[in-house]
């Protein structure tokens, strides 16, 4: 039917059938900037669209029902200024803000809340704080935690009154407490706020992600699944499914080779058991793989898989972890291709194993004064980034198979992807697009085969993107775990020996199985090593089963393990604490790690691979723990019981709390970044990198290092990541190690760059008959410049060298292997609100202060830390996944799995502590994965300051908190 | 055979949508507001769509004691009509962020069931006594007998509630906007007579005074328990809530 929109102020006549949505039918008309959460309630709001002034979300509007509405999306607000000689009007102003205050993360969700903003605005100008956070409220964001982007509306709203100036001054939040403890060096690009490269882009919704790639003729993929948590599959027929009009392919098992593989996006040798295929015989959740489709709609597809008809022979299934390694406990892995590594053993359905002994741990715990042993849970909990997982893959004209993906991943899942679909590796080209969040789940090669059969199937382009109900009981997730921490001291608060046990949850497929659990113990049992004598030689323990069950996989997810070990950790350095009547935070600093001291698990793990010992050169804690208890106020608060109290309420009670943690920077000898640089002729640069940008600001960091060594601005550097065809290898975005990793390969790029160009600096000099020796010529604000004051621009430099006098292309290329681990250590700080008759816990209050080297971005690095501490929020009080007993998800969208919204966060602050990290170019350490690792922790020990509530298992729930009381 | 139906219709009157809905059958397909996107996802082809946007299903008014909200009134709408009643808006703001408010009628807010979900909003309603007006209907029913009978609920035309009420809502959630684990609305009537509505993993009215209401929820069991809360915590939490609704309202007032 014929459909009449008014959009952006034009009017469109579209043939389109009367059922598509809003969404749908303005992405079709190439009104890129509204996204797809996948959402089953309308609850994600990244397809917002002001309709008639308001902002809606277009996938609740069929299009028909927009007929005789105005429309507004964000591609109507503005364009920067300088397109050619085309001179605009320029952004809009709330466009701006979002840039200058670091509001862009991923991007994906900017536009909705730009839209939001704009309805917002032009009803209120001079909004509140609670005003803005209100309007904010139907777009969920799960990088910024919304405190960037809540400035941003206020900030717009200022300029939009008052005219942009510098007048007002930007929240702490924004621009955050910087606090030297080393000599930190007078740069002139690196560590100073720079706007993020691509926020310009990402402001005016241009088609960056996956899914805005248009290919005529593409094909929608959806995948059966298994509606059975542990089942054969004994008939599949696909006839009816086959003759539906519009179906292209349909793939069972039987259609596809047998190929062993892993999901983890890791280095080869995937230090984990091959036990996947991409479709098998055997069904192991609910939720598992039954076959694959390919049609004209996606309404097509998911009425091809309704036809599909199936008959499953259910088997036993295992859905507590305790029950995998039982006597007679069904076997979930009996496929003959199953690939051990290490440790692994299919037939006690054990993936992984883990057993770390450090000194003599029994000594230590003969020599302890008290003992104190107890058991904690962590639960299974989600990654829910806003852009699902998204593929997209075609034949291109030479046959080789382009695969554009939301992956944190792309060298990993090409290499990984070949066998799989039978091709050699240089018949596939991996393409990483903008990336919309990940978080670790993209750090998995999950969807992309789908993609790449159904191509290979049909011939033809086919993409598929996940919905949220399969993100959530189909994607990866974090390791649930029983954790049993003993803890032996003497009375002065010396730790003896520390020993954890940790039974962990791989779900029905062991990606990431050994490595994340070795971190459960690697990166917080290794923070405390004893005092005196111990500390030279500490005894700690790390074992660990980590074992299959009948639930969706886990896999790698932010923290990568290690928020899994400082719940249980820290919650029991706590109770040892309070039961010595010692100062919480000085029992945990009397025997932390310190500079000079070696990293107790390097001497013994290093995940899957030989160790190598490691001696830890910077350590900012002290300052942290000084900086974090200002902030919150500490000493005004801890122990004060006026404090505790609130007036007229005495079912209301205020706890304060605290947790140290320490995260890694990268796997020492493993991780792997490589970068090119060149020259073009204006003197700009292409910086080409494998490290995948998926939000975190790192492709503007990386130009910022480069930047710096070449002496020119950050947007002089045109960085382009990534695509396996053109960029260096790089492992990818994960472990906390772009910033350090590849940020040396692209410091080392820069700077033989920097070498070059002074040479050839050096002959233009002399030919203008200027003398000048090659180390006194400094690259400063886009010149070659001499001790004297002469002056050559890098354009005359590259023209130069491209055009004139012995032409050659400066380029340089540059890899690094990281040959340490410099772990980023942090103190967390909660105030919490509880609720002693519901048990209802409000967080009011997060300060961490953290020693993450030399902070190249502030800003952005700031925005790490709120949107980590805003997912550990979750993590401590809501956020959990379970299962009934026939192993059905209870959540599957994210209303049941709640996410914060803007109009519910607590207040934040950030201090970053500058140590100068020696192994790293610019004193830089990991930045991202440790503000997920103390909120829990800091939050339980909070309402146990509040109200002697003691919860083992988190998150810390209203029916928890009770229990708990009522266990005192 | 009469004309083949077009697709789409956006009838200007009751009687014309009264005419499109039975000259359709069961391919008519009503869109009455913003919906769930999963029920969005179920036009099929082939249906014919009645679009009820042109009939002023949107519009609110005052009559009397009551006030009446059309059925294609967005949940923001239902919050700026019924500010009288603030824990009705308190209700609607953790049912949902500004977006679905924006879009999310009435009258599919009512349609999609809520079968297996808490909702403060459905919660508060029935706390209220609300009444729906289905759509070519003459007569009024309350909404509690759709839910408490689980029958669907057919086109709401219009919602009725009381313009002004002692009326207050509380709810426990892991946090602030999480959906509830117990929430409670309490309507206070005449002779200290109190209407209360629950929902903790099922949704129970009590009417009585504040004993009687106090001994029927002590009184439920096991039907409290379900995945997300034990009853033994629901109904602890339930007492505590309708204890302070009852003491933060120390003059109640009557609500004719």
């Amino acid at each position: 039917m014929k459909i009449e929109l008014r959009v952006n102020g034009s009017d469109y006549s579209i043939n389109a059938e009367a059922n598509l949505n809003l969404r749908d039918t303005l992405r079709q008309l190439g009104l890129l900037s509204i996204k797809s959460g996948g959402c089953r309630l309308g609850e994600c709001g990244a397809c917002t669209v002001l309709l008639d002034g308001m902002p809606i979300n277009s996938c609740m509007l069929l299009a028909v029902q927009a007929e005789g509405h105005e429309l507004t999306t964000v591609e109507s607000l503005g364009e920067i200024k300088d397109q050619g000689w085309k001179k605009t009007t320029g952004l809009d102003l709330i466009q701006e803000a979002f840039i200058e205050t670091g509001a862009v993360q991923c991007g994906y969700c900017t536009p909705a809340m730009i839209l939001a903003a704009k309805a917002l605005l032009e009803q209120k100008s001079n909004p509140s704080e609670a005003e803005v956070r209100e309007a904010l409220s139907g777009i969920l964001c799960r990088c910024t935690a919304y405190v960037k982007p809540v400035e941003a509306v206020l900030l717009a709203a200022k300029w939009l009154q008052g005219g942009k100036d510098d007048s007002f001054k930007l929240n702490m939040q924004v621009r955050p407490k910087l606090v030297d403890v080393d000599k930190v060096p007078l740069y002139v690009t690196v560590n100073k706020s720079e706007n993020k490269l691509d926020a310009v882009k990402l402001v005016q919704g241009k088609p960056a992600f996956t899914a805005d790639m248009q290919i005529p003729g593409t094909l929608h993929a959806k995948v059966l699944r298994s509606p059975h948590a542990h089942a054969e599959i004994e008939e599949i027929d696909t006839s009816k499914a086959k003759a539906l009009p519009g179906v292209a392919a349909i793939l069972t098992w039987k259609d596809l080779p047998r190929v062993v593989y892993s999901t983890a996006g890791q280095s080869d040798p995937i230090p984990g058991p091959l036990d996947m295929f991409s479709l098998d015989h055997k069904v192991r959740f609910v939720g598992d793989r039954v076959a694959f489709v390919a049609a004209e709609t996606p309404e097509i597809a998911e009425k091809a898989l309704k036809l599909i008809e199936v008959k499953y022979k259910k088997l036993p299934a295992i859905l507590d972890l305790r029950d995998a390694m039982k006597e007679g406990a069904v076997r979930i892995h009996d496929e003959p291709e199953y690939v051990n590594f290490a440790d692994s053993d299919a037939s006690r359905n054990l993936p992984a194993e883990i057993r770390i002994d450090i000194g003599d741990v029994e000594k230590g715990f003969s020599e302890a004064d008290q003992i104190f042993e107890r058991e904690y849970m962590v639960p299974k909990v989600q990654q829910a980034h806003i852009e699902p997982h998204v593929t997209l893959s075609y034949w291109d004209e030479d046959d080789r198979l382009v695969i554009r993906t939301s992956t944190q991943v792309p060298f990993h899942a090409r290499r990984m992807l070949a066998p799989v679909l039978g091709l050699p590796v240089k018949r596939i080209r991996v393409v990483k697009p903008r990336v919309g969040g990940g978080f670790g789940n993209k750090q998995e090669v999950l969807i992309e085969d789908v993609a790449g059969h159904l191509t290979i199937a049909t011939g033809k382009p086919v993409l598929y993107e996940m919905s949220r109900e399969e993100e959530m009981i189909a994607s990866r997730s974090r390791h649930p775990m029983r954790v049993t921490v003993k803890t032996g001291v003497k009375n002065d608060g010396t730790i003896t020996a520390n020993a954890m046990y940790a039974l962990s949850d791989t779900g029905a497929y062991g990606c990431h199985a050994l490595t994340v659990t070795g971190n459960t113990g690697h990166k917080s049992m290794g923070l405390y090593v004893g005092d005196g004598e111990y500390r030279k030689a500490p005894n700690i323990r790390f074992y660990a089963d980590i074992v299959y069950t009948n639930t969706p996989p886990a896999g790698a997810y932010r923290g990568y393990g290690v928020p899994q070990g400082y719940w249980p950790l820290d919650r029991h350095m706590e109770t040892v604490a309070r039961a010595l009547k010692m100062d919480p935070i000085e029992f945990r600093l009397k025997n932390a790690l310190r500079t000079g001291e070696y990293h107790p698990f390097s001497t013994a793990w290093n995940e899957g691979r030989e160790p190598v010992p490691e001696v830890i050169q910077t350590v900012g804690l002290v300052e942290c723990v000084t900086q974090g208890k200002q902030a919150i106020g500490w000493d005004d608060k801890y122990g004060n019981s006026d404090w505790h109290r609130v007036e007229g309420k005495p079912h209301l009670r205020r706890g304060i709390g605290v947790a140290l943690v320490m995260q890694g920077t990268a796997i020492p000898y493993l991780d792997m970044g490589g970068a090119s640089l060149k020259i073009n002729d204006d003197g700009s640069f292409n910086l080409l990198i494998g490290a995948t940008d998926l939000g975190t600001g790192s492709d503007t960091v990386l130009a910022q290092m480069a930047a710096e060594k070449l002496g020119v601005r950050p947007n002089d550097i045109l960085v382009y990541s990534s695509d396996t065809d053109f960029t260096p290898f790089d492992v990818g975005a994960y472990a906390s190690s772009t910033t350090f990793v590849s940020g040396t390969a692209v410091t080392r790029a820069a700077e033989q760059m920097a070498e070059k160009i002074k040479a050839r600096a050096k002959m233009i000099f002399e030919s203008q008959k200027v003398v000048v020796a090659l180390p006194e010529i400094e690259l400063i604000n886009g010149y070659a410049v001499t001790p004297d004051g002469y002056k050559l621009p890098l354009s005359e430099i590259a023209l130069d060298s491209l055009h004139r006098h012995n032409q050659e292309q400066l380029m340089t290329v540059a890899s690094f292997v990281a040959p340490s681990s410099p772990p980023p250590f942090g103190a967390q700080f909660a105030t919490v609100l509880v609720d002693t008759q519901t048990g209802a816990v409000q967080v009011e209050d997060l300060v961490f202060a953290v020693d993450s080297g030399v902070i190249m971005n502030p800003t952005t690095a700031s925005g790490q830390i709120e949107g980590g501490m805003a997912q550990a929020l979750g993590y401590a009080v809501s956020e959990e996944m379970k299962y009934d007993s026939e192993g059905v998800a209870r959540e599957i969208d994210l209303v049941d799995y709640h996410i914060f919204r803007a109009d519910e966060m607590p207040r934040m602050q950030t201090i970053f502590v500058q140590t100068f990290e020696p192994s790293h170019p610019f004193g830089a350490k990991a930045v991202a994965e440790i503000p997920m690792d103390g909120v829990a922790p800091a939050v339980g020990n909070a309402v146990l300051d509040a109200c002697g509530a003691d919860v083992i298992e988190n998150p810390v729930t209203p029916e928890r908190v009770l229990k708990a009381l009522a266990n005192k | 055979m009469g004309i083949e139906m077009k697709p789409y219709y956006r009838p200007l009157s009751l009687e014309s949508y009264a005419y499109l809905l039975k000259k359709a059958g069961d391919k008519a397909r009503v869109l009455a507001g913003g919906e769930y996107p999963q029920e969005a996802g179920e036009v099929k082809k082939g249906e014919v769509l009645i679009d009820l946007q042109a009939l002023k299903l949107d519009q609110v008014s005052y009559q009397g004691d009551n006030v009446h909200i059309g059925g294609l009134c967005n949940l923001n709408m239902l919050m700026l009509a019924c500010s009288g009643l603030p824990g009705l808006v308190e209700a609607v703001r953790h049912q949902a962020g500004t977006n679905v408010r924006n879009t999310l009628s009435l009258a599919n807010f009512l349609r999609s069931g809520f079968v297996g979900q808490s909702s403060p909003l459905l919660c508060a309603l029935l706390a209220l006594d609300a009444r729906i007006l289905p759509i070519l209907e003459s007569d009024t029913a309350p909404l509690s007998n759709y839910f408490l009978k689980s029958k669907a609920v057919p086109i709401t035309a219009e919602l009725i509630l009381p313009r002004s009420a002692d009326f207050r809502f509380a709810q426990v959630g892991r946090s602030e906007m999480d959906l509830p684990q117990v929430c409670l609305g309490v309507l206070s009537l005449k002779n200290d007579q109190l209407r209360v509505a629950i929902d903790a993993g099922k949704r129970f009215i009590f009417t009585g005074d504040k004993e009687s209401v106090s001994r029927d929820i002590a009184k439920l069991g096991s039907e409290l328990d379900d995945q997300w809360a034990g009853s033994d915590y629901r109904r602890k939490a339930l007492l505590v809530l309708l204890e302070r609704l009852l003491e933060a309202s120390p003059e109640r007032k009557e609500t004719k």
